[in-house]
């Protein structure tokens, strides 16, 4: 269990004080969930190798100027969100940013996941099937997200509404309805 | 009790979560790439903090600063004072003679000068100071206070002395004086203090048996009461009770009559 000695925002303390190996305990903690959630996010892997780069080189960079007593996980997926979406607007500078915040099954995200060869699509390929990942690739990116912030970063449904700037009904519902797409995409499947 | 959508949903998310192998992880260069950007960034905002000399170097500094420090306090305690002691103000300035008795009296003797009655404190007279006379020439006169030396060189002593303490006179005098609280009747000497008057007759017998207003007198004495030096001052001078003579010893101000009634101010200090 994690303890006040160890949790995420005392080793940020540790590291903004100059001990290099409170990083390699945090990065080591958060590394894989927040690799899926850029991952899932903008379905390339070469992106989310960036992306994983530039987030976690900004920790370093500010951890002196982190606040303890805010979290750092929410401020941690804050930051990668953000760079996700910058990404988009930088590669695709003349579509409207609506599309970002849109609802319809064809987000920026997916746009942008569509562009490439996407792991997703991959898999969907693939021998195993993958079919919960490939469900996941077709739900609308604000509930895949509520969803993977759930599942992989384990945050509560306030913290998934402070992470995507929403309210925590709006979170609520995200979630409620990735759920029920997801269930309906793998009977699909099955 | 579950409903068959929470079933379904932590199906849901042992699906996911047994699927996630799928997504991998990055790559060993960007996780390499991450851990160095971490360490240079550290070694940005602590250039010395992870230098392994540089806990012995802050102990250094702090042990070399400690005892400069320690010296400082050592050196400014052992100056002497009398540089600093021309405009001594009323919160340092010693006891008043009268309160001095008094508290004596009374067993109390932490009584402080500041608590002496307008109506009992009476200045003294002040006289101009001779012009050279300097924190040197009391320093000088100090040095020769034990009491053979004293003897040997007391005329010579007596001059620097007097014109030291007029000069510390005139230094008071721009300033009220409030310390000089004679004593208003021979009475009000302590009782295990030597005899003044007689003290008086034997050292002074021409301001004893003087017409007329006497002269202030003034006198230097050792523990056991033996006077080491002695001398008087011109008519209607004085010493203020608040005027050190001696690191901080201050003078005794005693008021004494003559052989013909007449009350003079008789200036005591005691010196080891």
């Amino acid at each position: 269990m994690e303890t006040s000695a160890t949790s995420d925002e005392a080793m940020m303390k540790r590291y903004a004080n100059g001990d290099v190996s409170a990083f390699d305990k945090l990065y080591t903690r958060h590394e894989l969930p927040l690799w899926r959630y850029i991952l899932r996010l903008c379905g390339n892997r070469a992106t989310a190798e960036e992306l994983m780069q530039e987030v976690w080189f900004a920790v370093a960079r500010e951890a002196a100027t982190f606040r303890t007593d805010a979290r750092f996980t929410s401020w941690l997926y804050t930051m990668a969100r953000n760079r996700v979406i910058d990404r988009f607007r930088t590669a695709h500078p003349h579509k409207s940013l609506d599309m970002v915040e849109s609802d319809s099954g064809h987000t920026l995200m997916d746009t942008l996941a569509d562009e490439h060869a996407s792991p997703l699509q991959a898999a969907e390929q693939s021998e195993q099937g993958q079919s919960i990942i490939v469900a996941l690739g077709r739900l609308p990116r604000e509930q895949r997200e509520a969803f993977v912030l759930q599942v992989d970063a384990g945050m509560t449904v306030e913290q998934i509404a402070s992470v995507t700037g929403t309210t925590f009904e709006t979170a609520k519902s995200r979630l409620r309805y990735a759920r029920e797409r997801l269930k309906d995409l793998l009977r699909e499947h099955a | 009790m579950n409903t068959p959508d929470d079933e379904s949903a932590d199906e849901l998310t042992r699906a996911y979560r047994a699927s996630k192998g799928e997504a991998g992880g990055p790559s060993a260069a960007t996780r390499a790439a991450i851990l160095a950007e971490a360490r240079a960034a550290a070694r940005r905002r602590t250039p010395a903090a992870n230098d392994s000399r540089y806990g012995w170097r802050a102990a250094a500094g702090i042990a070399v600063l400690g005892v400069a420090v320690i010296l400082w306090r050592q050196a400014s305690h052992s100056l002497p004072e009398l540089g600093a002691t021309p405009q001594r103000t009323a919160a340092t300035r010693p006891p008043a003679p009268a309160e001095q008795a008094a508290a004596d009296a009374a067993g109390a003797n932490e009584a402080h000068a500041g608590a002496i009655p307008e109506n009992r404190a009476a200045p003294l007279a002040t006289a101009p100071a001779p012009e050279r006379a300097t924190a040197k020439d009391e320093k000088e006169v100090q040095s020769k206070a034990s009491p053979a030396r004293a003897r040997e060189e007391a005329p010579q002593a007596d001059t620097q002395l007097a014109n030291v303490q007029l000069a510390r006179a005139s230094a008071q005098a721009a300033a009220p004086i409030q310390a000089a609280a004679p004593i208003q009747a021979a009475g009000a000497i302590r009782k295990d203090s030597p005899d003044y008057q007689q003290l008086l007759q034997s050292e002074f017998p021409e301001v004893w048996n003087a017409a007329g207003q006497p002269p202030n007198v003034w006198v230097v004495m050792d523990a056991r009461g033996k006077v080491l030096r002695k001398g008087t001052l011109s008519p209607g001078a004085g010493v203020t009770a608040d005027q050190p003579f001696e690191s901080q010893r201050p003078w005794q101000m005693v008021e004494v009559k003559t052989a013909s009634g007449s009350s003079l101010q008789l200036a005591v200090m005691n010196v080891n």
